[in-house]
Formats: C-alpha cells, sequence, structure tokens
C-alpha cells in the first residue's frame, strides 16, 4: 500500500513536470511546513513538495486563478469529484473550459470506499488505476431504520452541533457566490446558537444539490468539526434533482446553469 | 375636457398598423373587461375601457403618458368575456411598443441587479420569463489581467414583468424586484404572524384567484390564517417557507396557478418542481407532510380556496409545535428541545 502510493505520487509528478512544459501553471496540492494546501506550480518549480494528501477540492482554486488571469492556460491534478465540479463551474459559466486541461487521478479503492463515492475516477484517467463504484446506501438506510418521529429528533440533535463555522460552505468546491444567504440576516439570525433548524442547513443543501450542483465528493462532511451527517441530505436532494428534473450534477457539459429550484 | 382638434388620428392609424393593435377600434366600451379585470384589485385606477376608448380617440399623449398602458399584465381573464373578441392584452402591447420606441419608459419597479455580488452565471437570464435580463460588462474595479471587466446581469426594465422569478432562482439574491424583495416579502410574513404564536400562513399568487369572493376571502381569511400576496407562486422559495414555520406558523400552503395558466408563462412550473423536492425533504427532516402544502387553482376551481383555508386551518391546529432554533422574528414560546447530551451513542 505503501509502496503503491508512492509510485501513484512519482507518476502524478511526472505527468506535472510534463504538462508544464506547454502550460502556464499546475494547480495542485502542496506541503509547505506541513501544512497541506491548493498551491500553482509553475515552470520550473521544485514538484518535491506536490503531494495527494488530504484529499482537498481543488476547483474553486482553478476558478480564482482564471478570473484574475483569464488568458492563462492552466492545468489541474484532478479526481472524478475535481472533474464534476469543473463541469459545473462550466456550466454555471465560472470557469472557461477552453483554459483548463485536467490531469486525471483515480482513487485508490480505499479512498473510493472512505468516499462512498460512485464514480470515483475522471472520465480520462491519466494516473492510477480506476478502482469499482461504490453503492452509498446511507440515504436508504436512515429512512428505513427511522420513523418519522425519530428523524425529527435526529436532525434537531445533529443540525443543534453546528457552531456556524461555515466549514461545510468554504471547502465546498460549487459554493462560489460573492454574498452568501447563509450570512444573510433575513434569514440567519447573526452571532446566535444553536441555529435555525431547518433553515441554515436547508439553504447550504438546496444553493448547492438543490441546485444541481452537488457532485457528492463528500467535503462538506468531512469538513465538518461537528461530524454532522450532510450527506444524507445531499443524497437525498441529489436523488430529487436527478428524479424530478433529470439532471445530474457534474455530467454533462452544458454551458448553461440548470434552472429549477434555487432558493 | 376633451377637445377634439387636440385629437390625433394619427395615433389610432399607428395603433391599427401595430401587430396586436388591430382590433381597437371595434371596441364598444360596455366596461366588461374593467369588471373582470384582475389588475384593478392592485391597481384600482387601471381601467382597460378607459385606455382603449382614449386610444380610439386619438389621445396620443394622454395614453403613451399614463401609466395605465403598462399595468395591464396581459392575464386575458377580459378576453374571453368582451363580447367582440378584442385581444385587449394585445391592444395594450401594441400601445407599449409605440410608446417604447417614442421613448418613453415602463414605471414602476422592475427587477434590479446588485452588480457587485452578481457572479454572471445567467441563471435569473435563463429563468425569466420574458428575456428581459441579459449578461453584460458593467463599470466595476474589478479588472482581470488581459484587461475584461466584470459581467454581470442587466435587466431592460421596458420587458421586465416584476414577476420576481429571477429573484427567486438566484443563490446570492443579487437580483431583485421592490416591493418582493427577500426582505419585505419575509418582512410580511413575519410581521402577519398572528398572536398567539401558533397559526397558518397562506402565500397566494395574484393571479390564482378569479372569483372575487375568493378573492374576498383572501381579504378576510378564517380565524388563525394570515395571507400574504406574491406576484407569482415562482417568487416562494423553500426558504421563505422553513421561515415562516420558524416565526411561528405551524402549516405552510402555497397557492398558485393551474399547469399551464400561470400569468408569467411558467412561474408555477418552477414551484410545482420545487413541491416535490420540499415534500421529500419534509419526509427526511421528519416534519408531518401537512407543515408545508401546494394547491394549484385555475378559473373554474371558484369556491376551492375557502375550502383550502380552512383545511389549512385545521390542520395547522393538529400539528405539534416544533423548536425550530433561534430564528430572526420569532417570538413564540420554545418547546424543549432535544439535547445532544441525551442523543443516543453513534449518533452524536
Amino acid at each position: 500500500m505503501m509502496e503503491s502510493s508512492h509510485m501513484l505520487l512519482d507518476q502524478v509528478r511526472q505527468a506535472v513536470a510534463a504538462a508544464l512544459e506547454t502550460l502556464d501553471g499546475v494547480v495542485a496540492l502542496s506541503v509547505e511546513h506541513a501544512n497541506v494546501a491548493p498551491h500553482l506550480f509553475q515552470p520550473g518549480d521544485d514538484l518535491g513538495s506536490l503531494v495527494l494528501e488530504p484529499r482537498y477540492p481543488l476547483a474553486l482554486t482553478v476558478r480564482e486563478i482564471l478570473k484574475r488571469y483569464p488568458e492563462a492556460h492552466i492545468g489541474v491534478v484532478a479526481r472524478g469529484c475535481d472533474e464534476r465540479s469543473l463541469v459545473e463551474l462550466y456550466n454555471w459559466k465560472q470557469v472557461d473550459p477552453d483554459h483548463v486541461t485536467v490531469i486525471g487521478l483515480a482513487c485508490t479503492p480505499e479512498e473510493a470506499a472512505e468516499c462512498r463515492c460512485a464514480q470515483p475516477y475522471p472520465t480520462a484517467v491519466a494516473v492510477g488505476e480506476p478502482a469499482e463504484s461504490v453503492e452509498d446506501a446511507v440515504l436508504a438506510e436512515f429512512m428505513a431504520t427511522k420513523t418519522r418521529e425519530e428523524r425529527l429528533a435526529f436532525w434537531q440533535r445533529q443540525f443543534a452541533k453546528c457552531m456556524k463555522c461555515y466549514g461545510c460552505r468554504d471547502v465546498c468546491p460549487l459554493c462560489f457566490c460573492e454574498k452568501c444567504a447563509m450570512e444573510e440576516p433575513t434569514w440567519v439570525a447573526r452571532g446566535r446558537l444553536p441555529v435555525a433548524f431547518p433553515t441554515f442547513h436547508l439553504i447550504k443543501a438546496l444553493h448547492t444539490a438543490g441546485a444541481g450542483k452537488c457532485v457528492e465528493c463528500h467535503a462538506c462532511e468531512l469538513a465538518c468539526p461537528a461530524d454532522i451527517p450532510l450527506s444524507i441530505l445531499y443524497s437525498l436532494l441529489r436523488r430529487e434533482v436527478k428524479e424530478g428534473f433529470g439532471y445530474e450534477a457534474g455530467a454533462q457539459r452544458t454551458g448553461n446553469p440548470p434552472v429549477f429550484l434555487s432558493a | 375636457m376633451i377637445k377634439s382638434q387636440r385629437l390625433d388620428h394619427g395615433f389610432v392609424e399607428e395603433i391599427l398598423a401595430e401587430p396586436g393593435g388591430e382590433h381597437l377600434l371595434t371596441c364598444w366600451s360596455c366596461g366588461t373587461c374593467a369588471a373582470t379585470c384582475l389588475v384593478r384589485r392592485y391597481e384600482p385606477a387601471f381601467n382597460p375601457r378607459l385606455v382603449l376608448r382614449r386610444a380610439g380617440l386619438g389621445m396620443r399623449e394622454a395614453v403613451l403618458s399614463s401609466a395605465e398602458v403598462w399595468q395591464c399584465s396581459a392575464c386575458d381573464a377580459c378576453y374571453p368575456r368582451c363580447p367582440k373578441q378584442i385581444h385587449i392584452s394585445d391592444v395594450m402591447k401594441a400601445i407599449r411598443n409605440i410608446a417604447i420606441r417614442e421613448g418613453y419608459e415602463r414605471p414602476g419597479a422592475a427587477a434590479r441587479v446588485d452588480t457587485e455580488s452578481c457572479i454572471a452565471c445567467g441563471l435569473c437570464a435563463a429563468a425569466c420569463p420574458y428575456e428581459a435580463i441579459h449578461i453584460e460588462e458593467v463599470a466595476s474595479k474589478e479588472v482581470a489581467s488581459n484587461g475584461t471587466g466584470k459581467l454581470a446581469a442587466q435587466v431592460d426594465a421596458n420587458l421586465c414583468m416584476g414577476c420576481g422569478i429571477c429573484n427567486s432562482v438566484c443563490l446570492s439574491s443579487s437580483i431583485s424586484v421592490e416591493g418582493i424583495s427577500d426582505q419585505v416579502v419575509s418582512q410580511d410574513i413575519a410581521a402577519l404572524r398572528r398572536q398567539p404564536a401558533r397559526g397558518a400562513l397562506a402565500i397566494v399568487c395574484n393571479w390564482c384567484l378569479h372569483a372575487t369572493t375568493d378573492w374576498d376571502v383572501a381579504q378576510n381569511p378564517p380565524p388563525g390564517v394570515r395571507v400574504v400576496n406574491v406576484p407569482c407562486s415562482g417568487r416562494v422559495t423553500p426558504t421563505f417557507l422553513t421561515t415562516a414555520l420558524m416565526q411561528g406558523y405551524d402549516a405552510v400552503l402555497v397557492v398558485g396557478c393551474k399547469t399551464d395558466e400561470c400569468h408569467y408563462k411558467h412561474g408555477n412550473a418552477l414551484e410545482q418542481g420545487r413541491a416535490e423536492v420540499v415534500g421529500g425533504l419534509l419526509d427526511l427532516l421528519g416534519l408531518e407532510p401537512e407543515r408545508v402544502q401546494f394547491a394549484w387553482i385555475g378559473a373554474l376551481d371558484r369556491g376551492r380556496f375557502p375550502a383550502l383555508l380552512d383545511k389549512l386551518a385545521a390542520d395547522a391546529n393538529a400539528l405539534a409545535p416544533v423548536h425550530w432554533g433561534d430564528t430572526p422574528g420569532y417570538r413564540g414560546e420554545v418547546p424543549a428541545y432535544p439535547s445532544a447530551a441525551t442523543a443516543p451513542r453513534g449518533e452524536g
């Protein structure tokens, strides 16, 4: 395992080095003083600091860079969820696909299992072997094992744990608004805990999964310091959007944001 | 006093030549249109008979400069009742086209964009029933390395009908219509909440109640029920509904027009989609399906609205209060909150 992950890392560094011969830069994770953060590797940079873990969504970093330098052509080391996020950013007109090159990285079976990921690989895999899809059964299990009263009590307890750190929003690769409804005093009282049930968490869910943007990267759930099982809520909205409007986030480049819910 | 030398027959000819304006002179001035006009509920001064009469007399200035030619919202409630079968909204549209050509502007509230927070995703433009919104470069301090400026949505005020659908889809509410912004509607909802805390709320589209008797019930709803009007059910986002619950209403009802009868082309279809999703969310969160209800009313549903409100009031009474946490505008009694400390292990 250790050996294979080293091999994977070497292969990614090689792919990035090759891409930097033609591109202005490549977005990937970089470690500095034991801190890992998104980084733009430019031609000539030492790729020794490039790492793959811990996983962090990179799509919005691409958006930020291209927003300031629209003429640049940059690459990104993208897992399946990163690539799907980029597709949604294209559709929402936040990133110009002609200026992005995806260096596809397939997740390992262990990573796929940890994320309960249905598609743990990008459409074109440059590094790694595509792992098998993992079924996410949390929503079905939740609905099957709890009565209505138990579900209400469950969510009241879960949302009451929220300390309003906004980590779920800040990590989300599809939260790109300049002005966030989760900070709008009309909906959310400032400086008050516990947060309003269920509006606070529904705004986040409806504005991402409900708007057809959630690519199931699970970053919000992994980032939540209170361990709120957000993916149950997001799975439901993904299902509603797929069944009701035939839309699956990240599946298709349409060039336009889908009109249905919002909030 | 109308002076004959100030009448302009050329204006009449101009309207007759404009697509939609052909039938201007067939009007008898019987007033049936005014008697059935839904706009008159909100704009008592509006009278389609008078607009057609003045236009037919050639009162160019009086007609083009009036607010009335812009007030017709093309609901066509008058059309099937007109004994001369004049498509009055088309005549209005013809007159408006002339007004736009002569430089008159639509008065009243059109959608406005906060260009600072707009991210130019184009969702509002895609959702607008009137193609009144376009993405354009706007003046801003934000300039990219290649000199391109900031893009943002821009509204053609002459095409905007003020339905608020753009606002309902905008994730950051960067576009809004005066009078039906998030703040105004949610304040209306909060201000109308009954004392004591419990009660029910109906958010009703301006156009679905055709019968005057139903409209009277909306003005004087049964005890325990409050009615808030919005131009279109498509303006109502799920956030309004959950916020209303948290503000102390035990049940909320959204009333819109029937499929294919939307006043703003597809606002009700948008809301019907939301209704499905809200139903799924209520089920997931363990809230009773009666908490948030939707109903679609057409011209032939006379008398259904009062029955809906009675059922809403009864449902609200039967539902147990829920703790909604700390909410802006919440003034009700706070039931005991299940404590995190008593949660079964593994759920913590």
